[in-house]
């Protein structure tokens, strides 16, 4: 067993320490705490942690693989540790993020005046995917497009913060972030003592909030496509946080332009719809026919002002790679304002000089596919061999549109207890931002995934990753 | 707040599963360890005891078609950890865990995690791990476990219409598995009457009571021997025994006048009157008129009625009751 006073980050960035044994001047107290844990204590909490997990039933479900399974999604006892001056920082830069999206959103189904004045490209937008014509022309409730929120952040090995994507249709993780806090004080209340850590159970509340300002007539409730989605597990606990009917497509129908749900005493109106299902699968009307989780009409009453949905339909095009490279334009031309959150330089294929030095320079970059999540598809440079290196050149000129480069960030470590000892892993941080079309709120910290092997860029749960959960000191 | 359908019927069938899994455990701890006393199964043996439970538990077809001789190896397996027999212990908890998992946020977190335990405490379980360990401590962790549930359900829920159809499962399924117990021991223990009333029939009375958790309660309430009627009386009739069928169809007529308050008429009369009907039919029986008309007809019928207030309740308030509405 080796003490964390061993640890050893190598040449990187590391979140706790400033150098081999010598930690931050904000986690000093925890690095003294866990000093003073010994083998027996971890051990213990590990074991309780474990027990926790397991008869909680905190789980995802994995798909790829040749039948769906439960796992429980790793958890790391070692917390980190985000100093209160710089989330100060980070949370003013979330909040200017996610009122430049949201006008965004606002402007490109409306007026369109960033193409007009040239700030982005038409093709960038409109050529997406994910942008929705069945939008144009409306405005949600309270102008709230991105009620929602997980913007994705990584520290490079110099330090600096930089925001790698953004993610406005339906993010997922909060549970964890709430879950992990709730098990953590549970099995190591002895490192809470001295911490003074920014609580986070206010989030379920502030959601309520959003979600019922947004329609009043009618109680909120939250849709999920099922108990066999991945992340069913959190669908259900927010809605039992927050006190609402977690309803699927089949217990609601369409009547006399209201949305209802099938209860035992009859059919009752629905308010507003936090819905974890995705665009195409709301509504197989004006969406995906073949969609079984969606309900026949809800489009058309949603476009009506017959319910409002949470998040807006059409919020992909905001998130969407091939146009993350203008964020920072657009807080410049909403908000005039500079942006305070710097993002990952971006490189895209879609434009000629862009493609040329990506395929110049495949070997340093990392390519991501433009339209797709939980790290499906991305291709790291530097650790991929010639003949990936050329398959992956082959499917960017097939296919201009699809891709994005951006050099390798050297993600921050943290230390992480790897079969008992102290290791350096990897991690990035998923901050939550909700709003309800006035003043958006910051959920302090977020989830912090952890790549559990050794040297892993690649933090997602479906791929080996872990979390942590995350201290903001006051 | 009002209920959604699915979940209500959810919540209905997590009670029956449950209730099924620490029934059949009971069951299947009885019979076993009856057997190891000397000469039973040679009483009993016209047919074999495991053949008999498997009737009891009405799954004769199912058995048939997986296996050729009713051996304990056999059966054992069949009730206990069988994923093809959609009955046993280890696919009841499976199920009552899916229907769980599909209203999780209607329970309250502790009724999750009991429920979460009984079903990993038998998940990975297989035959021969059963009975290295001893069949009884299975069966023991599953009551247990049951009853932990039932405890917890009761004590960290809100005793809202939720509530109520999950006990309207329970109580269901209680009630029926009682007329199946009685039935079957009844016929198994009558088609011997040289016996009648002597040791062996005593012990075999005295496991049926075990059974069901009834022998001590018995023993209170009788202070003579253990007599069949007495012990069929005692199992259909008694009020203050919980697990009996009156204590079970009063609860249940209750439990359902809670679940439906509130509903219309036409929804709310089909399930009412049967139940009500059942009620006061106990309430003007004892166990002479019982026997004396004709006992195998008596349960044959109360499971036929049991039966048909599930299928009132299910046409009337759960998934079905939308295609109609």
């Amino acid at each position: 067993m080796q003490s964390v006073r061993d640890y050893n980050f190598g040449a990187g960035y590391d979140e706790m320490f400033e150098s081999p044994g010598v930690p931050r001047e904000h986690c000093r107290a925890v690095f003294e705490a866990l000093c003073s844990l010994t083998p027996a204590d971890i051990a213990e909490a590990r074991q309780r942690a474990d027990v926790a997990f397991v008869n909680l039933g905190i789980t995802f479900t994995l798909y790829h693989e040749a039948e769906a399974t439960e796992r429980i999604f790793p958890f790391d006892l070692v917390p980190r540790v985000i100093a209160g001056r710089e989330w100060e920082r980070v949370e003013r830069g979330l909040k200017q993020r996610v009122l430049a999206l949201n006008a965004f959103l606002q402007d490109v189904y409306n007026e369109g005046r960033i193409v007009a004045a040239g700030r982005i490209p038409a093709e960038a937008i409109y050529s997406s995917p994910n942008y929705r014509p069945e939008m144009r022309g409306f405005t949600p409730p309270n102008g709230a497009w991105i009620h929602i929120s997980g913007i994705d952040l990584v520290r490079d090995a110099d330090g600096t913060i930089y925001i790698l994507e953004d993610n406005v249709r339906t993010p997922s993780g909060v549970s964890y972030v709430l879950q992990n806090r709730s098990i953590s004080t549970r099995v190591l209340p002895r490192l809470f003592d001295q911490s003074g850590v920014v609580p986070v159970q206010d989030y379920a509340n502030r959601l309520h909030a959003a979600v019922r300002s947004c329609f009043e007539p009618g109680p909120a409730v939250v849709l999920t496509p099922g108990m066999y989605n991945s992340a069913y597990f959190e669908h259900s606990f927010l809605a039992k946080q927050m006190g609402v009917q977690l309803v699927e497509g089949r217990d609601l129908a369409v009547r006399g332009g209201r949305v209802v749900m099938r209860t035992t005493r009859g059919p009752i109106q629905v308010g507003a719809i936090y819905r974890r299902i995705d665009d195409d699968f709301l509504d197989p009307i004006n969406f995906h026919a073949d969609s079984q989780l969606g309900v026949a009409g809800l489009f058309d009453v949603y476009r009506a002002g017959g319910t409002c949905l949470v998040n807006s339909v059409g919020t992909g095009v905001a998130d969407d790679k091939s146009v993350y490279p203008f964020v920072p334009e657009m807080i410049r031309f909403y908000l005039n304002e500079e942006p305070i959150l710097a993002n990952v330089p971006t490189f895209r294929t879609a434009d000629e000089r862009e493609r040329e030095h990506v395929l110049a320079h495949l070997r340093d970059l990392v390519v991501k596919p433009a339209n797709a999540s939980g790290g499906y598809g991305v291709v790291i440079g530097p650790a991929s061999d010639e003949r990936r290196l050329a398959e992956t050149a082959q499917a960017i000129r097939e296919n201009p549109a699809g891709f994005v480069g951006q050099p390798l960030i050297r993600l921050s470590t943290c230390p992480t207890l790897i079969e008992g000892s102290f290791q350096p892993r990897r991690v990035d941080l998923r901050p939550f931002v909700i709003f309800d079309g006035r003043e958006p709120w910051v959920l302090p910290g977020g989830l912090t995934r952890v790549a559990l092997k050794e040297g892993s860029f690649i933090v997602n749960s479906s791929q080996g990753g872990g979390s942590k959960d995350t201290w903001v000191l006051n | 707040m009002a209920l959604l359908s699915r979940v209500a019927e959810s919540l209905y069938w997590m009670g029956r599963y449950v209730e099924r899994a620490e029934n059949t455990a009971r069951l299947l701890d009885v019979t076993y360890h009856a057997r190891l006393e000397p000469g039973t199964v040679e009483v009993a043996g016209a047919t074999n005891t495991w053949e008999a439970l498997i009737m009891t538990l009405g799954l004769a077809r199912r058995y048939g078609e997986l296996h050729s001789e009713f051996t304990e190896h056999g059966v054992v397996d069949f009730l206990t950890v069988s994923r093809e027999n959609s009955s046993s212990i280890v696919s009841s908890l499976v199920s009552a865990r899916e229907n769980a998992r599909g209203c999780r946020d209607q329970l309250s977190s502790e009724t999750w995690v009991a429920i979460n335990r009984l079903h990993h405490g038998t998940a990975g379980r297989n035959y021969h791990l059963i009975m290295a360990d001893g069949l009884y401590d299975f069966c023991d962790s599953i009551r247990q476990g049951a009853q932990a549930f039932h405890g917890t359900a009761e004590n960290t829920s809100l005793h809202d219409e939720g509530w109520y159809w999950l006990r309207t499962g329970v109580l269901i399924e209680r009630a029926d598995m009682v007329t199946r117990i009685v039935d079957s021991k009844y016929h198994l223990l009558m088609a011997w009457p040289e016996e009648v009333g002597g040791p062996l029939d005593r012990y075999q009375w005295g496991a049926m009571l075990r059974s069901v958790s009834g022998y001590e309660a018995f023993r209170r309430k009788q202070q003579g021997g253990i007599e069949g009627p007495d012990v069929v009386g005692f199992m259909l009739l008694d009020r203050q025994f919980p697990r009996s069928l009156r204590a079970c169809v009063d609860g249940l007529c209750e439990t359902l006048d809670s679940a439906t308050e509130g509903a219309e008429e036409r929804l709310r009369n089909p399930a009412m009157r049967q139940v009500t009907g059942l009620q006061s039919r106990l309430q003007f029986e004892t166990q002479e008129s019982l026997i004396g008309a004709g006992l195998h007809e008596s349960l044959f019928q109360t499971q036929e009625t049991l039966a048909s207030i599930g299928q009132a309740v299910s046409e009337a308030f759960f998934w079905a009751a939308f295609s109609a509405a």
